[in-house]
């Protein structure tokens, strides 16, 4: 049976590719994209979004545009990473259609009611449109199977030291998601930082001179640019990594544990604090992907990419 | 040539063998040795640092230090290191009166005094010596350098995001690691593979002496405590030591450069030390690059603690990177180090 699942993301060229993959896969089937505001701001990666379905043929996929920014915190975006689309320096024609009616949070929950308990959220933004719909409806967590995310780490972060851009754009957000009871399967960069393409990967793509290959090779590219900027050696592929795993859950080792998100804190705000030790006393409340299976990865990704015409 | 340093520590189990190895080793020279309250409370460690003092063949006399963090209670740890700190031997009283000087003003003598730059090596709660930089900042040129075990990189031991010695006194420690003294710490990336195996007890209780049978016996208390929470460890690790050893046989140790604070006000996060790796992983004696990790082993806390290793240096730091923060030891040289120590003494 395929897994039904609502893509929560800011697209951002690595959500572009999962969203690509999940549009591929047999094993998932894409009942809604919702959007929010996080790599760039809300129109541009609802823009995106629409573009994106759109560009891989399926124009029939519902689009439900999400909240502009945190409540909390200042909006913070990654421009530097993903350029000012969104999208590096992708060509991709102007949306043709325009976003459901339904606002994200409210579009998640009438979803979510229709699959009866068997919808997954994948979210790989930052977590306001799911904090939202669980404080504006408290029955949410019990029809929702699971959350696959994106977001945070156990060790080192990036947006910071300490934090993950994912959690940092809202980790109020976050931490309310981490408190809702719903099964959390976390990726965070502990795995995602090492989930590389190598250049010669890349090739492979463009070789292939198909035509959503050539887009996320011409994505990848700009952000290749940046990666080497920081000093990456290879491309990681944080957003792809989750909806992988989610396909195919053997790319991952995962172990339950305690996970807060430190909301205070002067150097330590939106940091995922994992008691890897279990010194907390805390029962867990998430699976926490620790290790990965990079090359398996990388071949699920090539056959889904490939897999356009 | 010997390397004058400074203790200051709360024994506990490790702070002893600390105190032991550096009073041990022909390359150092205990200058003074002050306490700080931690691991238990300050009666409880300045009797303790005398007593191990004084059975291992000391004459340097203890200076009492703060009873109590900077701005907070105190917490102790006693499930570590018992009631009194320091259960396990049997340990006779000391002869040796305690020192009539606090270790504040031991420290500033001991600075005043001498013509070359002193090391100080805190393996407790660093009370004591934010104090001295923040009353005497015209000291901090007669400091070679702060040899500290506390924090991490990753992961805590007493929260899920601190480690104790830190999450004790955060403000002292935030007070330190940004004195602008070059800083080597001794964290929970490095402790965590300085590991105490029970082999290693043996050989030490082989040796035969009365101070090795008593560290033995040390280290058979403390392993108690870690069979039970962390057993996965395999063993006790040594933390406390590493701050010595790093200064007697630098060679054992990988560093990178790093800049840190310390958190003081997060809700979880508080006494975490916020690690902004900015160079690579280098021999801590010569300064080489170290490609490889000695972490060899799959279990999900080594391939964790690979990051610290591995991860990206930032460039986008405010900080100075004064900090070197160890992130690799060999383990077996480390415990060479101590069986040695142990030899020397009676």
């Amino acid at each position: 049976m395929k897994e039904k699942i609502i893509i929560d993301c800011d697209p951002g060229i690595d959500d572009a590719l999962a969203i690509f993959m999940a549009l591929a896969s047999g094993k998932v089937e894409v009942t809604g994209i919702t959007t929010v505001a996080g790599n760039v701001g809300i129109e541009n990666v609802t823009g995106n979004a629409l573009s994106l379905v759109s560009f891989a043929g399926r124009k029939d996929i519902p689009v439900a545009k999400g909240f502009s920014g945190p409540f909390m915190v200042k909006r913070k975006d990654g421009a530097i990473v993903h350029g000012k689309s969104g999208l590096g320096n992708a060509l991709l024609p102007d949306p043709v259609s325009e976003p459901v009616e339904l606002e994200a949070a409210e579009f998640i929950y009438k979803k979510a009611k229709e699959e009866k308990g068997n919808l997954v959220l994948v979210t790989i933004g930052p977590l306001t449109n799911i904090a939202a719909a669980l404080s504006m409806y408290p029955s949410l967590p019990s029809l929702i199977k699971r959350i696959v995310m994106m977001g945070g780490s156990a060790g080192i972060g990036n947006i910071t030291p300490a934090a993950e851009f994912n959690i940092y754009a809202d980790p109020h957000a976050a931490a309310a998601v981490f408190q809702s009871g719903i099964p959390i399967e976390m990726y965070g960069l502990d795995v995602t930082n090492r989930a590389v393409i190598t250049a010669e990967e890349i090739k492979i793509l463009k070789d292939s001179k198909r035509k959503v290959a050539l887009q996320c090779v011409n994505m990848l590219n700009s952000y290749m640019d940046f990666y080497q900027s920081m000093g990456y050696e290879g491309l990681a592929l944080h957003d792809p990594f989750a909806m992988a795993a989610l396909i195919d859950s053997s790319i991952a080792e995962r172990k339950d544990w305690f996970v807060a998100v430190e909301t205070d804190g002067k150097f330590t705000r939106g940091k995922t604090v994992v008691d890897t030790y279990g010194v907390s006393g805390e029962k867990p409340n998430a699976s926490v992907a620790y290790n990965l299976d990079r090359d398996k990865f990388i071949s699920l990704l090539m056959e889904l990419l490939l897999s356009y015409e | 040539m010997t390397l004058p340093v400074i203790m200051d520590c709360d024994p506990g189990h490790d702070d002893a063998i600390a105190l032991i190895l550096a009073h041990s080793h022909p390359s150092i020279e205990i200058k003074g040795v002050g306490t700080t309250a931690g691991n238990q409370t300050i009666e409880k460690t300045t009797l303790n640092a005398r007593k191990i003092l004084e059975f291992a063949g000391s004459s340097v006399k203890v200076s009492r230090g703060a009873s109590k963090p900077l701005f907070r209670e105190l917490i102790t740890a006693a499930s570590v290191h018992g009631k009194t700190g320091l259960d396990g031997p049997e340990l006779p009283d000391p002869v040796l009166e305690e020192s009539e000087f606090s270790a504040f003003e031991m420290m500033v003598d001991v600075l005043e005094n001498s013509r070359e730059t002193v090391s100080i090596i805190p393996t407790g709660a660093l009370t004591n010596v934010a104090m001295l930089l923040l009353a005497r900042p015209d000291l901090k040129k007669k400091i070679k350098q702060i040899s500290l075990m506390g924090g991490s990189a990753i992961g805590g031991n007493w929260s899920a995001a601190a480690e104790f010695n830190i999450l004790v006194d955060p403000e002292a420690a935030e007070i330190v690691f940004n004195s602008g003294i070059p800083v080597i710490m001794s964290g929970l990336d490095v402790t965590y593979q300085a590991i105490i195996k029970d082999s290693d007890i043996e050989r030490f209780r082989n040796i035969g002496t009365e101070t090795s049978v008593m560290v033995a016996q040390l280290l058979d208390f403390f392993k108690k405590f870690h069979e039970e929470k962390f057993p996965h460890f395999g063993g006790s690790p040594l933390h406390d030591p590493c701050a010595v050893a790093v200064l007697a046989s630098p060679e054992l140790f990988v560093y990178r450069e790093a800049s840190v604070h310390v958190e003081c006000r997060g809700r979880y996060t508080t006494g975490s030390t916020v690690v902004s790796f900015a160079g690579p992983p280098r021999n801590m004696a010569d300064g080489s690059i170290v490609s490889e990790s000695s972490i060899k082993s799959d279990s999900v806390y080594s391939i964790l603690s690979q990051q610290v290793f591995e991860s990206v240096s930032r460039k986008d730091t405010e900080t100075e990177p004064d900090v070197k923060v160890l992130v690799g030891i060999d383990r077996e040289g480390f415990v060479d180090l101590l069986a040695g120590a142990l030899e020397r003494l009676k």
